[in-house]
């Protein structure tokens, strides 16, 4: 933590980064009373232009498009949130298994991961979500299913290290069992860069969300930037005047900020944490 | 969760089928013969042999290479086409037609056989059922002559004249009979045929079909000289701009702002038509429970405001649905039909009666045992997003929680078949072909309890009643005792609710007067009741009636 | 590591490489585990073999059939009872139990035969054959485009490390890299196709035309641009990383500081030795990044801008069930990611010499 300040104070890109984020956590966390409407109350005329009742204009059910955008902002941090939590607990899961195991476990676990890095992403999500019907919970999936290998590979290959530099064993050696092992010194030396790699995890998450809802695969019952771009992009009203300048840019602004939030912080914290910077600097 | 799955133009070619009511100016003399027009492309609706192509702009497209017996022009009265005169017997048992002296693309001259053929070929062929309409199987064809063949029915029936004379397209016996898998068919070269133009270009990937008029047709040299087929996304705006001759609006409706430049400007004529589309929302009696309780349903078609619907999406471009199926401009309609007005007090009054409580707190309501009252909608992708959540915002102000899920036409007409839904939208005609303006036997389809095709029909409704005035009308060939028999069941069906008619939206039709301004719509559909605007009967005569 | 000789590099700069690195690690290096040639391709056809395997089953397990979708989707009026649906099954062959299905399946693909689409009745790979090539083009041009941009600006930013063009750079990619291509695309589409009408709508050439020559040539560019330039941009930033911090690791070698003791120009050494010697990893990036955008980017692109490729035929496969259609295109695509994937893995060990052991 300290050194996340101290980080902080120093990276001007580390700063913006949290910034974005932050301020969009808030406006997610406090989307009630931000929103003037709920985001599916039909609160005025269709497709209005922006005027001091309605920020952005409204939707062609007659919704209020700012408030829209906002509440978008809990789908996306839902996402973001779950799937993280997701990708880290499979990740670590089967990371620490493969590095600590080794042998036969490490093989199939680094095989199966390999498997889905080099599979296509998009087409499978598009089976899959025919499959089974789009949700939100479907999609949280959907994005842990594709992302966890690289964090997987990251917690193994950190472990290998440690394992290499005789932690584990000593531990081992003093009677320490494999779960106490983990606690007292696998977790707090992978944490920094677990951190700094789920950072970059979240956005993967954002920009896959907003990819599957604006290709249709997401719930259409959530109201979601992607989603709501697609929609505006398929609307026949959307070639006549500047009604795209309020329907479609402001969802595309949003997604580009939030994205470049994520992505600005794992920039500036990855060669902090990493520890082929920290070796190296030693 | 599919208005991304599949390409906008198939699903459009879906929304086509029905019939019409004709609408638009007259033009009191043809303009010059032009050469070329530009309309959308339909090819990934396969390839246009009477044997590959699916839904309605799949057929219209094969029936620019081939003829039928009749055809229909703007009246809706069935022209003699390949036939030279046709007559129906006096108890509506046969119907003895004489061709014309017409030869096929490599000389052969049409003759009896080749009508004989035809009939035999498509009704032992498997597929038959979906390249034409009914197939007749027992009915007998019999050639009296070199150029003159009988077609002689077990029983009257009043939809033969359209169903098979009218939409069965006439194959060379020469060509086909060796042939004896027609649906591998994909090489233009066996496309022999009598029609007005040949398929002379075809990219399927890029989507674009060029047909070129053949000089040497049997009703003279064709209006119109060249038919390019091309791709757009937005047709209207493809109008707009110029990339396009004519453009229709899509299945959902078209708003004000979509039709104004074409109003605005002198250079465009536009027709329109009343009914295009209908949007009703199925109950899923089967499931029993407040679904299966009338006053449930009719409390939820009075919660909501279907002229505010009407209004948002369409900007009045529509009209409120009639709960007996058919709208108020069918031949057939029937003005007694219960109504439900937008009411929401009259809604809260019923549900309230018959038990189902707002919970204290949260508003919502349970059923009368207590356990929540909660069911699913499902919207496949014709159905805007936006009426959808209309709807459930209607139904959520009386205290009825509904969930929306979107999921691809193919999954809805599954869930359909298997009655595993609670609350559906869907859209007629298009998937389906039971539009609301067709032939009023369309009712049994929706109605009957054992339907032709189980697709369509209002899952769990069964009324004795219906089945026996439903059955009764096929036969019928006094028109008067149909209309009565078909008013009677749409006055009972109104009653008994199993799905609610929410709105039909107006089909509109714009195009480049300087280009081809014979358009219509055909009463009744052309083919096997295909309401669209390209009856090909304009562009080869040049006029709206009758033939040259 | 012997770059870290350099004064300590600032926050951007080390997170320009750490990023590169990253991309290059998940791209390259699939395995951590080195594994002789043939491993990799014993693998390789392990893979394809799973990946038939999931392209006949998962069709199968998605809700309704093609023979529902036909019906969903056919003429009006028609019959549907048991028979009528039982004949139709029989015809595709979709009557079979299941093992059978693939076994069809298998001898079908060992021919060459990827069976026949349900809607149009046409060989689906004589459909595929016609638009192979216009995604082949798609992505070709993209790459081309990319790299003109990219690794020149990538080359430069690392010759001129921390100076003010580098930083400005350096920070622009690295924020951008994460940006999902289908919102530029989106704006993209609706400004400059709908709205100005710059270029076309949809469509690879303009239908039925009679273009020789340069014409013809300047037809399918109009029409390949917007979507070209897209990709293009999406490939850009790895390209850009991966080009500059390959060079920046060359800058401390002995070859350039025996080149400049030598006397040769900068230009020389910046083009002839360092660029050169850092192009390495950057090929490889190239060749793996066409792979991924296989099997996303391109699908997205194509549905943007109705380019008639492999993906956008893949969704309307899917939207009517066509499980032969769906089965060809998700083929090609998914035997095109990992064939890539083994040809760049087989050409990497061959120039990397940490793994040509």
């Amino acid at each position: 933590m300290k050194r996340f300040v101290e980080a902080l104070r120093q990276s001007r890109m580390l700063l913006a980064g949290v910034v974005l984020v932050s301020a969009f956590t808030v406006i997610g966390a406090l989307a009630p009373w931000v929103a003037p409407y709920s985001p599916s109350a039909i609160s005025g005329d269709t497709f209005e232009r922006p005027s001091r009742a309605h920020l952005l204009g409204t939707n062609d059910a007659g919704a209020d498009i700012f408030s829209r955008l906002v509440w978008g902002t809990r789908t996306t941090l839902v996402v973001a949130v779950c799937a993280t939590a997701l990708i880290l607990a499979v990740g670590m899961a089967l990371g620490l298994t493969a590095g600590l195991r080794g042998g036969l476990a490490d093989t199939v676990v680094m095989r199966i991961a390999d498997v889905f890095l080099a599979l296509p992403v998009i087409p499978l999500l598009i089976f899959i979500a025919a499959l089974a019907g789009p949700s939100l919970t479907l999609s949280i999936l959907m994005i842990g299913l594709f992302t966890w290998p690289q964090t997987a590979r990251i917690v193994r290959s950190q472990t290998l290290s440690l394992r290499q530099r005789g932690f584990v064993d000593i531990a081992r050696g003093l009677g320490g069992g494999p779960l106490y092992v983990m606690r007292r010194h696998l977790i707090p030396a992978l944490g920094p860069v677990i951190g700094a790699n789920l950072v970059f995890v979240a956005g993967v998450a954002v920009t896959t969300e907003a990819a599957m809802s604006f290709l249709g695969l997401g719930d259409p019952s959530a109201v979601s930037w992607g989603a709501e771009l697609n929609r505006a992009l398929q609307n026949d009203q959307i070639t006549l005047g500047s009604l795209w300048l309020w329907w479609m840019v402001p969802f595309g602004l949003a997604l580009t900020v939030a994205i470049l939030g994520f992505t600005l912080i794992g920039v500036a914290l990855e060669p902090r944490f990493n520890p082929r910077w920290s070796r190296a600097q030693t | 969760m599919t208005s991304v799955l599949t390409r906008r133009t198939f699903l459009k070619g879906v929304a086509a089928t029905a019939g019409a009511v004709m609408l638009g100016g007259c033009n009191p003399s043809p303009p010059a013969p032009i050469g070329r027009l530009r309309v959308e492309e339909w090819t990934a609706l396969g390839f246009p042999s009477p044997f590959t192509y699916t839904a309605g702009p799949g057929y219209w497209r094969m029936s620019l290479l081939f003829d039928t017996l009749t055809w229909p022009d703007s009246t809706g009265r069935q022209l003699p086409w390949l036939a030279s005169s046709y007559k129906q017997s006096e108890d509506g048992l046969v119907y003895t037609v004489d061709l014309r002296d017409v030869s096929w693309d490599d000389g052969a001259p049409l003759t009896a056989r080749d009508v004989v053929f035809t009939h035999r070929y498509y009704t032992t062929q498997t597929f038959t059922p979906l390249l034409i309409g009914v197939p007749r199987e027992d009915v007998e064809v019999v050639p009296t002559g070199e150029r003159s063949v009988e077609f002689r029915l077990p029983r009257p029936d009043a939809t033969f004249l359209q169903q098979t004379l009218g939409t069965m397209p006439i194959v060379p016996e020469h060509v086909w009979s060796k042939i004896s898998d027609p649906m591998s068919v994909t090489d233009p070269k066996l496309l022999v045929s009598t029609g007005a133009y040949t398929l002379t270009s075809r990219d399927e990937a890029q989507g674009h079909e060029l047909y070129e008029a053949k000089d040497r047709y049997f009703l003279g040299s064709p209006f119109v000289k060249r038919i390019e087929m091309l791709p757009a996304e937005d047709t209207l705006a493809a109008l707009r701009i110029g990339e396009l001759d004519a453009a229709s609006s899509e299945a959902q409706g078209a708003r004000n702002e979509l039709l104004t430049p074409f109003r605005e400007n002198p250079a465009y004529g536009m027709i329109s038509r009343e009914a295009g589309f209908a949007f009703p929302l199925f109950f899923n009696m089967s499931r029993g429970g407040a679904l299966a309780d009338l006053r449930f349903r009719r409390a939820c078609l009075h919660a909501i405001d279907r002229g505010d619907i009407v209004e948002r999406l369409l900007t009045g471009n529509g009209q409120l649905g009639s709960q007996g199926w058919l709208p108020p401009s069918h031949p057939y309609y029937d003005g007694g039909v219960r109504a439900y007005p937008f009411d929401r007090a009259e809604a809260e009054r019923l549900l309230d009666e018959t038990g189902y409580r707002r919970r204290s707190g949260s508003g919502s309501r349970t059923n009368p045992d207590g356990s929540p009252l909660r069911y699913t909608l499902f919207i496949p992708d014709l159905v805007p997003i936006a009426l959808a959540e209309l709807v459930v915002a209607s139904l959520g102000a009386v205290g009825l929680d509904i969930d929306l899920q979107r999921i691809d036409l193919v999954r809805v007409f599954g869930a359909k078949l298997s009655a595993n839904y609670d609350l559906l939208i869907t859209s007629y005609p298009g998937p389906s072909g039971i539009g609301p303006s067709g032939d009023p036997d369309i009712l049994r389809g929706v109605y009957h309890s054992r339907p032709p095709n189980p697709l369509h029909k209002a899952t769990g409704y069964a009324n004795p009643e219906v089945d026996r005035l439903l059955d009764a009308q096929l036969s019928t060939t006094d028109v008067d005792e149909r209309k009565r028999m078909i008013g009677q069941v749409q006055r009972i069906v109104a009653d008994d609710l199993p799905a609610a008619m929410l709105y039909y939206t107006t089909f509109f039709h714009a195009y480049r007067k300087s280009v081809f301004d014979q358009w219509y719509y055909t009463p009744g559909g052309f083919g096997p009741g295909i309401p669209d605007v390209f009856n090909k009967h304009p562009y080869i005569t040049g006029r709206k009636e009758g033939l040259r | 590591m012997n770059r870290i000789a350099e004064p300590a590099p600032a926050d951007l700069d080390r997170a320009g490489t750490t990023v590169a690195e990253g991309a290059i690690d998940l791209l390259v290096t699939r395995s951590p585990q080195r594994r002789s040639r043939w491993v990799a391709v014993g693998a390789y056809l392990a893979t394809v073999f799973v990946l038939i395997t999931f392209n006949f089953a998962l069709p199968r397990l998605m809700p309704g059939d093609p023979i529902d979708a036909l019906m969903a989707f056919g003429s009006p009026n028609y019959v549907d009872d048991d028979e009528t649906r039982a004949n139709l099954a029989r015809y595709y062959r979709l009557d079979e139990s299941l093992p059978e299905q693939y076994l069809h399946y298998l001898q079908g693909l060992a021919r060459g035969d990827l069976g026949v689409s349900v809607v149009t009745n046409v060989s689906v790979t004589e459909e595929l054959g016609d638009r192979v090539g216009w995604s082949f083009l798609l992505i070709a041009t993209a790459t081309g485009l990319s790299m003109l941009i990219g690794l020149p600006l990538g080359v430069h930013s690392g010759w001129k490390r921390g100076k003010k063009l580098d930083r400005g750079l350096l920070g622009f990619f690295l924020a951008v890299q994460n940006l999902p291509i289908f919102i530029l695309g989106a704006v993209a589409f609706v400004v400059f196709s709908a709205q100005l009408g710059i270029f076309p709508s949809g469509g690879a050439t303009t239908p039925f035309n009679e273009y020789r020559g340069i014409a013809e040539v300047l037809d399918i560019a109009r029409h390949l641009a917007l979507p070209a330039i897209l990709m293009a941009f999406d490939f850009l930033t790895y390209q850009y990383l991966v080009m500059r911090s390959s060079m920046v690791s060359e800058l401390g070698s002995d070859y350039l500081l025996g080149g400049r003791a030598k006397g040769l120009r900068e230009r020389r050494l910046k083009y002839g030795y360092a660029a050169r010697n850092a192009l390495l990893p950057v090929v490889t990036v190239i060749g793996l990044q066409a792979s991924v955008a296989v099997g996303a980017g391109l699908i997205i692109v194509e549905r943007i801008f109705s380019y008639p490729g492999v993906g956008g035929y893949m969704f309307y496969a899917i939207g009517t069930r066509d499980y032969p259609a769906m089965q060809g295109a998700f083929l090609v695509l998914t035997v095109t990611v990992v064939t890539t994937n083994l040809l760049v893995d087989l050409l990497s060990r061959r120039l990397d010499p940490r793994t040509a052991s």
